[in-house]
C-alpha cells in the first residue's frame, strides 16, 4: 500500500485528537471526582442514581418527621407523668378526708387544694408543643380544655377539641399517630365518662363533696381514683409504645440512608486511583505519539538527493 | 528517413519527457491540495513508419494524462460523509438538551420535585404553621420555574435547528450550482480530447461535500457529466442544470420552515420535500430529525410529567380545606383539555402552562375537613399527608408506569441513551471516514518520494534526448562537411 505525506500527517493528527479526547475525559473525571458527569456517560447508572437520590431525599424527610413525632410524644409523656402525680396528690387528699374528721379548717384547705389540683390537670391538658396544643385532636390552634370559672370557683375543663389522631409519615406508605386526645385521657370519652374515667369530673365531684363536707360522697369517689391512675398509666404506656415504633422506624430509615449513600457513591464516584493512573498513562502515550510523529516526518528523499 | 528522422525522434523524446516533467511538477505543487488526485503521464510509442521496407519506431508521445481515481472509494466516502453529517448535527443539539437533565454537579428538576414533596410533609407536621406554608409556596414556585426554564430551552434548541436550515440549504444550492458548472466545463473540455482532470477532482470534492449535507446518489453519464439525485428520488443536478432548495414557513407552526424543491427551469412546480429529507441522511436529515422528532419527544415527556403532577395534585388539593375553610381550589392552574389521541396537554410545561394558582398561604388545603367547622381544627393534616404521599404513587404514562420522580429519571435515561447512541454513530462514522480518506490518499495521493524519483527519471531521459540531438547534429555536420 502506498503511503503518502498527507496520509502520514492526517493519521498523526487524527490519533492525537483521539488521545487528547481521552485525556480530556479523564481530566473531567479527576476534577469532578464523578465517573458519570452527564446522562450520556452511562444512561443506566443515571437512571439508578436519580432514583436513588429521590429515595434518599424522601428518607431524610422521614427522619425529620420522626424527630418531630418523637418531640410531640415526649411532651405528652412528661405531661402525663405530671398528671399522674396530681391524681396521686388528689387521691391522698380524698383518702384523708374520707373518714370525715370534721375539722372545718382542714376541709377549707383541702377544698382549696383540690381546686388548684383540678386547675393543674386542666393546664396540663392544655400542653403545647411549639404553637400546637397536643391533646386537642385537630383543634391545635386553641386550648382544648376550657378555663372559664365555674360556680364552685374551679376551672371548667370542658373538652372542646376533636377526637382525631394526628399521623405523620415515617416510611413509604406508613404513618404513625403522634398524639393522644384529651377527651379519652382526661374526660373518659364524649360525653364525659362514657368510655373511661372522667378525671376532671371526678375532681369536680370531689371538690363539691368537700365543700359540702359530704364524707359519704367522698367515700363513693375513692374507687374512681384507682381507675383514673390506671387510665393515665395506660395512656403513658400507649405513648411509650408509639415512641418505640418511631424509634424502630428511625433506625430502619437510618440504615436505608447509609445503604443509599453507599450505593449512590458506588454508582457515581470515580475510583481516583484508577483515574490518576490512567491519566498519567495517557500522558505518556501522547508524549510518545508526538515524539514519534516529529521523527518520522523529517525524513524524505530530498535529504539524499544531491 | 535520414538524420532528420533521428532529430525527429529526439525532438519527440524531448517534448514528451518535458511534458512528463510538467505532470510531475503539477503533482509536486499540489501535494497539499485537498481532494487532488495525482496524475500520471502515460507514454506510448508513436505510430511506426515504414522505412527501407520494414516498420521503424518513430519516437515517443504522451498518450494521455490519467488521474488515479477509485470510484468505489468515492461512493463509500460519500455514504460515510452523509452518516457523519447526520449524526454530528443531531449529536451537538441533543448534547445541549442533555445539560437540562444533568443533576451530577448542580440541582435540577429532580431535586425541585423532591423538595416539593418534602415541603408537603413538613406542612403535615405543623399544618397551621405560617413558615411551613410559606416554604411550600416558595418551593412550588421554584418547581414551576424549573419546568418553564426546561421547556423554554427545549423550544430554543428547536428554533435554532430550524434557523440552521437556512444556512444548510444555501450551501446545498451553492454546491449543486458548482457541480452543474463543472459538468458543463468538463463536457466542453473533453469534447476537444483528453481528460479534464482538475475539473473532475473539483467536482468529486464538491460531490463529497454535498453528501455530508444531504444524502445523495450519483451516476456518471456517457458525456462525462454526473447526475446527482437525492437518495430518495428527485434530481439535484442534471447535466448543467441544478435544482434549488428553498424554505417556506410551515402552515401549522409558522415559526418552523418546510424545505421546498424546485426543479431547474420550472419555477412553478415546487414540492415540499421536508419529510423525504428527514430520512435521507446528511446534515439536513440530522437537523430536521432534531427539530421534528428528537426534541419534541423530550418536550412531550416533560409536558406529560407536568400534566400528571398538576392534575393529581389538584384533585387531592381541591377536595381539601384551607385554614379559613376555603375548598375546591386547585393548587396549580388547571391544564386545558388534551386534544385526543394525546392524553396530556401539549406545551403545559412551558410559560403560560403550569403555574401556582394559590396566592395566600391560608388557602393551602392541608386539611380534609373544614378547620373552621365544629368537628375540625387547624391540626388536620390529612390532605397534606396525602399530597406528600403522592410521590410514592405510580401513574401510567407514555414512558411506562412509574412515580413522578421515577418518570423524570426515565426521561433523563432516555436523553442519555439518545446522546450516547448519536455519539457512537458519530465516532464510528468519523473513524471510518478517516480510514476511507487514508485509503483514497494511498491511491490518489501524492508521495513526494515517488515524485522526486520520477523527477530524476524524466530529467535523465531529457538529458538522454538532448544527447541524442547532440549526436544527430554532429552527424548532420559530418554529412554536410562531406560535400565541400
Amino acid at each position: 500500500m502506498r503511503v503518502t505525506e498527507s496520509m502520514t500527517f492526517s493519521t498523526m493528527i487524527n490519533n492525537m485528537q483521539t488521545l487528547r479526547e481521552k485525556l480530556a475525559k479523564l481530566q473531567e473525571q479527576a476534577a469532578t471526582t464523578y465517573k458519570v458527569n452527564a446522562p450520556s456517560d452511562d444512561p443506566q447508572a443515571t437512571l439508578q442514581i436519580y432514583n436513588l437520590k429521590g429515595v434518599k431525599a424522601a428518607t431524610d424527610q422521614y427522619l425529620s418527621n420522626i424527630k418531630t413525632g418523637n418531640a410531640w410524644l415526649k411532651q405528652a409523656e412528661s405531661a402525663l407523668s405530671s398528671i399522674s402525680d396530681v391524681i396521686g396528690k388528689a387521691k391522698d387528699a380524698a383518702f384523708s378526708m374520707a373518714n370525715g374528721s370534721g375539722d372545718p379548717a382542714l376541709a377549707t384547705s383541702m377544698t382549696s387544694l383540690i381546686r388548684q389540683l383540678k386547675e393543674e390537670v386542666v393546664v396540663l391538658g392544655n400542653t403545647k408543643y411549639g404553637d400546637s396544643y397536643i391533646f386537642g385532636g385537630y383543634k391545635t390552634e386553641s386550648a382544648p380544655f376550657s378555663t372559664t370559672l365555674l360556680a364552685n370557683g374551679s376551672v371548667d375543663g370542658t373538652y372542646n377539641g376533636t377526637a382525631d389522631s394526628i399521623r405523620v409519615e415515617i416510611g413509604p406508605g406508613s404513618s404513625s399517630p403522634i398524639n393522644l386526645t384529651g377527651d379519652s385521657v382526661l374526660r373518659g370519652g364524649t360525653p364525659p365518662g362514657s368510655t373511661g374515667t372522667d378525671v376532671v369530673g371526678m375532681l369536680d365531684n370531689l371538690l363539691n363533696a368537700l365543700t359540702a363536707n359530704d364524707s359519704a360522697a367522698i367515700q363513693a369517689l375513692l374507687p374512681q381514683f384507682g381507675k383514673a391512675m390506671d387510665q393515665i398509666t395506660a395512656a403513658r404506656s400507649e405513648v411509650g409504645a408509639r415512641m418505640v415504633r418511631l424509634d424502630t422506624g428511625r433506625s430502619m430509615q437510618e440504615s436505608v440512608q447509609v445503604n443509599l449513600t453507599d450505593v449512590i457513591s458506588g454508582a457515581q464516584d470515580a475510583d481516583m486511583v484508577k483515574v490518576m493512573t490512567e491519566l498519567s498513562q495517557q500522558q505518556t502515550v501522547l508524549q510518545a505519539s508526538l515524539a514519534s510523529s516529529a521523527k518520522i516526518s523529517q525524513v524524505s528523499l530530498l535529504d539524499y538527493l544531491k | 528517413m535520414g538524420v532528420s528522422g533521428l532529430l525527429d525522434i529526439a525532438k519527440s523524446a524531448l517534448f514528451t519527457q518535458r511534458m512528463a516533467l510538467d505532470v510531475t511538477g503539477e503533482n509536486i505543487a499540489n501535494v497539499n491540495t485537498p481532494g487532488y488526485s495525482r496524475q500520471t503521464a502515460l507514454l506510448q510509442t508513436r505510430t511506426p513508419i515504414l522505412s527501407s521496407g520494414f516498420p521503424m519506431g518513430n519516437g515517443v508521445e504522451v498518450g494521455s494524462v490519467r488521474r488515479v481515481y477509485d470510484d468505489f472509494l468515492q461512493r463509500q466516502i460519500r455514504l460515510e460523509n452523509g452518516r457523519y453529517g447526520e449524526a454530528s448535527t443531531s449529536h451537538s443539539s441533543m448534547k445541549r438538551v442533555e445539560q437540562l437533565f444533568s443533576e451530577f454537579g448542580t440541582d435540577g428538576l429532580g431535586t425541585s420535585l423532591s423538595d416539593f414533596f418534602n415541603a408537603w410533609q413538613d406542612l403535615s407536621l405543623n399544618p397551621g404553621g405560617e413558615a411551613e406554608r410559606q416554604t411550600l409556596l416558595v418551593r412550588s414556585e421554584a418547581l414551576v420555574d424549573r419546568f418553564h426554564q426546561t421547556a423554554t430551552y427545549l423550544d430554543q434548541v428547536r428554533l435554532e435547528a430550524d434557523r440552521s436550515l437556512q444556512g444548510v440549504t444555501a450551501e446545498v444550492n451553492q454546491l449543486t450550482d458548482g457541480i452543474a458548472t463543472l459538468n458543463q466545463q468538463i463536457n466542453e473540455l473533453e469534447a476537444m480530447g483528453g481528460e479534464a482532470n482538475e475539473q473532475r477532482d473539483s467536482r468529486d470534492s464538491l460531490v463529497r461535500d454535498l453528501a455530508s449535507k444531504v444524502g445523495i446518489t450519483y451516476l456518471e453519464q456517457a458525456d462525462g457529466t454526473v447526475t446527482v439525485s437525492l437518495a430518495a428520488g428527485p434530481n439535484l443536478v442534471n447535466g448543467s442544470r441544478a435544482a434549488t432548495l428553498s424554505l417556506q414557513p410551515n402552515v401549522a407552526d409558522p415559526q418552523m420552515h418546510d424545505v421546498l424543491y424546485t426543479p431547474s427551469g420550472s419555477a412553478s412546480s415546487t414540492t415540499d420535500i421536508t419529510s423525504i429529507l428527514a430520512s435521507s441522511g446528511g446534515e439536513l436529515a440530522g437537523t430536521i430529525s432534531t427539530r421534528d422528532t428528537l426534541v419534541p419527544k423530550v418536550m412531550a415527556g416533560l409536558d406529560e410529567m407536568a400534566y400528571t403532577l398538576a392534575t393529581q395534585v389538584n384533585t387531592i388539593h381541591s377536595s381539601g380545606y384551607g385554614l379559613n375553610g376555603s375548598t375546591g381550589l386547585p393548587f396549580f392552574t388547571p391544564p386545558t383539555a388534551p386534544v385526543p389521541p394525546a392524553t396530556f396537554t401539549a406545551g403545559y410545561s412551558g410559560i403560560g402552562g403550569i403555574s401556582v394558582a394559590i396566592a395566600t398561604t391560608a388557602d393551602i388545603a392541608a386539611a380534609q375537613s373544614d378547620p373552621t367547622a365544629a368537628g375540625g381544627g387547624k391540626g388536620d393534616n390529612r390532605n397534606a399527608l396525602a399530597l406528600g404521599d403522592l410521590r410514592n404513587t405510580q401513574f401510567a404514562m407514555a414512558g411506562g408506569v412509574s412515580t413522578i420522580e421515577g418518570y423524570y429519571a426515565l426521561l433523563a435515561n432516555d436523553v442519555g441513551m439518545t446522546v450516547q447512541g448519536l455519539n457512537q454513530a458519530q465516532t464510528q462514522s468519523q473513524t471510518l471516514g478517516n480510514q476511507l480518506e487514508a485509503l483514497r490518499q494511498a491511491g490518489s495521493g501524492v508521495s513526494l518520494d515517488e515524485e522526486f524519483a520520477n523527477l530524476l527519471k524524466y530529467q535523465k531521459a531529457f538529458e538522454g534526448a538532448a544527447k541524442l540531438i547532440n549526436a544527430s547534429t554532429e552527424m548532420l555536420d559530418t554529412v554536410l562537411n562531406m560535400v565541400r
